[in-house]
């Protein structure tokens, strides 16, 4: 009785994780060579404007102090859908929802490799 | 001084140099077949010969050049390298070494020599303006906020040296272009040219040194500046060049090159 009543608890937990937190287990899902391709694009795309080390260009700096205030979500809207009236363009034609989020993620989070 | 300036001058150098120098000295060589190759992520510069296409040697310490320019000396022995930590770095290309650096900035993104060969200017992006050295020994000799008609400080882009001795560059994030007269450096005389359109991102000058060209990411056209009237004031060139029939996302801020 105890046992399937923990199991059940089991299966609730899971469901509430996934229900949570969808992005980050499709983003764990991100083949290594993406990763390594999206990694890539932030350097040398992103960098173009916001700097190789993300200390700011003619975009801003993305740097963790930086984006500390930010909240995520809103960021991956940033970057998928551009800044309008701003050089930030939309990167929705070539990344999909849980790339921006890993790369936001990535930066936030002060991890680029 | 631009780049194919120097190519020009040192093409002509050997014919300078003296037998009994290049005796005396064996590794005597020009600087007109030499060319650099900035290690971005290293912060180090190599120096080749375009020649043999060989390797002559490293110059490190330069700092942060993830985004770097440089420019060459009169004489074309020295580069000046602008590095995205602000720093401004004379390297002497025959003797692969550092002469002098400054961290003068926060963030720099380009800079020329004056005519004359003395003054080096440099654009900054943080604090946004302009900041004039001396090519001998990077001296500190003059600076320029570049405030602009918003009141507000800018980046500075598209830095050029005129035909006239001073210097032009473009704002940024307000929209306009300066004329810099350096005669004296601790107080230069600023020519004003405000509202010439949206977020100009990079600027140049024919080879002439007549027509100063900015354009404008933020509009589709291109903004002219006749250095010899500039009391014409500047004026929209090809207006439509650029977008087609819809507009595109831009996903690179281009440089405008010559």
């Amino acid at each position: 009785m105890a046992e399937r009543a923990a199991a059940a608890v089991l299966l609730l937990l899971l469901a509430a994780a996934g229900r949570q937190e969808p992005a980050r287990i499709e983003r764990s899902e991100l083949p290594p060579a993406r990763k390594d391709e999206l990694v890539h694009l932030l350097r040398h795309d992103c960098g173009s404007c916001h700097g190789l080390t993300f200390k700011g260009g003619l975009g801003p700096a993305l740097l963790p102090e930086t984006l500390a205030e930010k909240d995520r979500d809103g960021l991956v809207v940033t970057v998928l859908e551009g800044r309008p009236g701003t050089p930030m363009p939309p990167w929705k034609h070539t990344l999909g929802e849980a790339e921006a989020r890993f790369l936001v993620d990535l930066l936030v989070e002060g991890r680029v490799p | 001084m631009k780049r194919r300036d120097a190519i020009a001058l040192g093409l002509a150098a050997p014919a300078l140099a003296s037998r009994s120098a290049a005796a005396a000295c064996p590794e005597l060589r020009g600087t007109g077949d030499l060319l650099v190759i900035v290690e971005r992520a290293r912060g180090s510069l190599l120096v080749a010969e375009s020649t043999g296409r060989t390797v002559l040697g490293r110059v490190e310490g330069l700092g942060d050049l993830s985004h770097a320019s440089l420019v060459f000396s009169r004489d074309a022995r020295f580069a000046f390298v602008f590095g995205r930590d602000g720093g401004l770095s004379k390297l002497d290309l025959l003797e692969r070494r550092l002469v002098a650096r400054v961290v003068q900035a926060g963030n720099a993104i380009g800079g020329a020599i004056s005519q004359d060969g003395r003054l080096v200017a440099v654009a900054n992006y943080e604090p946004g303006g302009v900041r004039l050295f001396s090519t001998a020994d990077l001296a500190p000799l003059g600076e320029i906020a570049a405030i602009g008609a918003d009141g507000k400080r800018s980046k500075v882009v598209g830095l050029v040296d005129t035909a006239e001795g001073g210097f032009a560059f473009t704002l940024w994030d307000s929209g306009e272009i300066w004329l810099l007269d350096p005669s004296e450096p601790a107080s230069p005389r600023i020519t004003r040219f405000p509202g010439i359109g949206s977020l100009p991102y990079d600027a140049n000058v024919t080879p002439d040194g007549r027509f100063y060209l900015a354009g404008l990411f933020g509009e589709d056209g291109i903004v002219l500046l006749d250095l010899w009237h500039p009391e014409a004031g500047p004026r929209r060139i090809l207006d439509g060049y650029g977008r087609g029939e819809a507009p595109l996302p831009v996903y690179k801020m281009p440089h405008l090159e010559g």
